[in-house]
């Protein structure tokens, strides 16, 4: 059996399927770009620094340099508020007091629970010491992680079981069929993996980068090729 | 068969690939980006020829400081800015759109029983966002790091659970900037206290002052001036107006000029207004800004004419000097809808250069 057995209906509407994959797929790296990069506009490729700086990094640190960057005064500041943070986050000293200026100033306008500004995020202040301190952990956080992976997991396993057995009923070789889809799977199971331990081992961030585009790759391989071998007659 | 398989998934791929790249290439728009071109305008009417040949820039006014109760003004704008030079003089247009003409500064009402009353309606923070008037300002970078790539925000300090830098504050916010020696050149049009009745725009600037001891209005301030400016109309027993206008046709801009102004004498009827400031021309420093300002159809349009250079004592500090002009000029652009301190404003900083 191959999927070009289907009648004209189902094939359409797996085609339609396909295109919103695709789409899906395309702004899902649009949305990681901007996040990354701090741009506002148009599909930035991650780095491989600026996924260390998100997977590796405090978040507060993380943020500052990329969906935070504009509002930075100065890249120095980004790194007297590490250095703080790297020297244990005491609420002393001048490290503190440098850190906390930088904070209030660049940050707390927006993030404060009574901020009333256009952009205000009342929901992540920075008005004590306290709150600003649940975003110097390192890396994903295991409370973030299960919630992170968990829905990642589940939604991405949904659609690509389905992407995966449209292309296994294909034409195309066996080998070419099987390789994809277990590209698919593999990389979309060690790049989630990768984002929780390159926190331990800093060297996974280059996993994570080449995982997660072996498996956006995957998907956008497999959807074009159905719809390249769907619409096809029978041989 | 397989050929053709082969090349309708290489269209594919070529189709997802080129959508990738269109999308790549809007990555990194521009900033804001203002060239200013040689030119004299014979005069400061908007509509003068000498603007034909000036580039604009769009820039979406989108952002506020915080959400007055109860504000009927607009929450966005969008400003067109152009601008000319010639050798003495630097001559910015600024238009914007603003739905509404508030020229009702804080009138004196009287009322059926006789009485006067002051219109005034604070909001949670103390201003008045109801009873007020149409203001604009142009924030310009003198010395302050950061206003580069946040504009006017750099300046912006919001005041947070009742505080702001250590002092109990009821305002929504403060302007300063964060270090000692940064300042900030504030062009700030304000409608009825200045812009209408005397043609311009109040020259202050924004210093670091983050303490309301050492300056009420903490870091922002005006310019050096002998006289200037404008005082509440009300009597000494602060039950009605002290003065009116000398001829009542003035009341059309809203406030009364001191060399207009005559004793009050009540031979009104009641729903009669009188204008609540009485407003003085600047001079020194703080009056180096002729502007005309023309609202219709619903658009606010300013023309403003500075000199290039400054010379007054203070004024390296106080104001931007446009004395090279192969070098960028920043600045950021502010609108105010019949609001004393809510403002549209835009996100990062507008580059100028001279062409």
């Amino acid at each position: 059996m191959s999927i070009q057995q289907l009648n004209t209906p189902a094939k359409t509407a797996i085609s339609l399927f396909l295109l919103f994959v695709i789409t899906a797929t395309i702004s899902s790296v649009i949305l990681l770009g901007l996040e990354l990069s701090g741009q506002k506009e148009g599909l930035n490729i991650p780095t491989i620094s600026q996924i260390q700086n998100k997977y590796t990094m405090p978040s507060i640190v993380s943020a500052m340099k990329g969906s935070m960057y504009k509002e930075v005064t100065d890249d120095s500041d980004i790194d007297t508020v590490h250095n703080w943070i790297k020297e244990g986050s005491k609420k002393e000293g001048k490290l503190y007091e440098d850190a906390w200026k930088i904070i209030q100033n660049d940050c707390a306008n927006c993030h404060s629970k009574t901020s009333k500004m256009s952009r205000a995020i009342p929901s992540m202040p920075f008005d004590t010491y306290e709150q600003v301190m649940t975003h110097t952990e390192a890396g994903y956080s295991w409370s973030k992680m299960s919630k992170q992976a968990h829905i990642h997991m589940f939604g991405i396993s949904t659609f690509l079981i389905l992407i995966s057995l449209m292309f296994a009923y294909t034409t195309y070789k066996e080998s070419v069929r099987s390789v994809l889809i277990l590209s698919s799977f593999g990389g979309a199971f060690l790049d989630i993996f990768s984002w929780w331990f390159s926190k331990f081992v800093p060297e996974l961030v280059y996993l994570i980068f080449a995982m997660g585009g072996l498996m956006v790759g995957s998907i956008l391989l497999m959807s074009v090729l159905v719809l390249a071998n769907i619409w096809k007659k029978e041989g | 068969m397989k050929g053709f398989s082969h090349k309708i998934s290489t269209a594919g791929l070529s189709v997802v690939m080129a959508s990738t790249m269109l999308l790549a290439s809007s990555a990194f728009a521009a900033d804001y980006k203002l060239e200013s071109v040689k030119g004299t305008p014979a005069t400061l009417d908007a509509g003068d020829a000498a603007w034909a040949k000036a580039k604009e820039v769009t820039v979406p006014l989108t952002e506020t400081p915080y959400k007055p109760e109860g504000y009927k003004g607009m929450a966005k704008s969008t400003a067109v800015v152009k601008s000319l030079y010639d050798d003495k003089n630097i001559y910015i247009k600024l238009q914007y759109e603003d739905p509404t003409y508030s020229v009702e500064r804080q009138p004196w009402v009287k009322q059926e029983d006789g009485s006067w009353k002051q219109l005034k309606a604070p909001d949670q923070t103390g201003h008045d966002n109801t009873y007020y008037e149409d203001k604009a300002a142009l924030f310009w970078n003198i010395n302050t790091k950061g206003f580069e790539k946040k504009g006017c925000a750099i300046a912006c300090h919001i005041t947070k659970e009742g505080m702001n830098n250590g002092f109990s504050d009821t305002s929504a916010g403060r302007k300063y900037t964060n270090n000692a020696g940064e300042t900030i050149d504030m062009w700030h049009w304000k409608g009825v206290r200045g812009g209408l009745p005397f043609n311009q725009t109040h020259d202050q600037y924004v210093d670091s002052t983050n303490d309301p001891k050492l300056n009420k209005e903490w870091g922002r301030k005006g310019d050096a001036q002998e006289k200037g400016g404008y005082k509440n109309n009300i009597n000494e027993a602060k039950t009605g107006p002290a003065f009116m206008n000398k001829d009542p046709k003035d009341n059309a801009i809203g406030s009364i000029k001191d060399e207009n102004k005559v004793p009050f004498v009540d031979t009104f009827k009641a729903g009669d207004k009188i204008p609540g400031p009485i407003v003085t021309k600047h001079n020194g420093s703080a009056g180096d800004i002729e502007t005309n300002a023309v609202w219709k159809d619903g658009k606010w349009t300013l023309v403003m004419k500075r000199a290039l250079v400054t010379t007054a004592p203070k004024d390296v500090e106080q104001d931007v000097q446009f004395s090279d002009l192969k070098k960028p000029y920043f600045f950021g652009v502010a609108a105010f809808d019949n609001s004393q301190i809510n403002h549209v404003f835009h996100d990062g900083s507008i580059e100028l250069r001279f062409k």
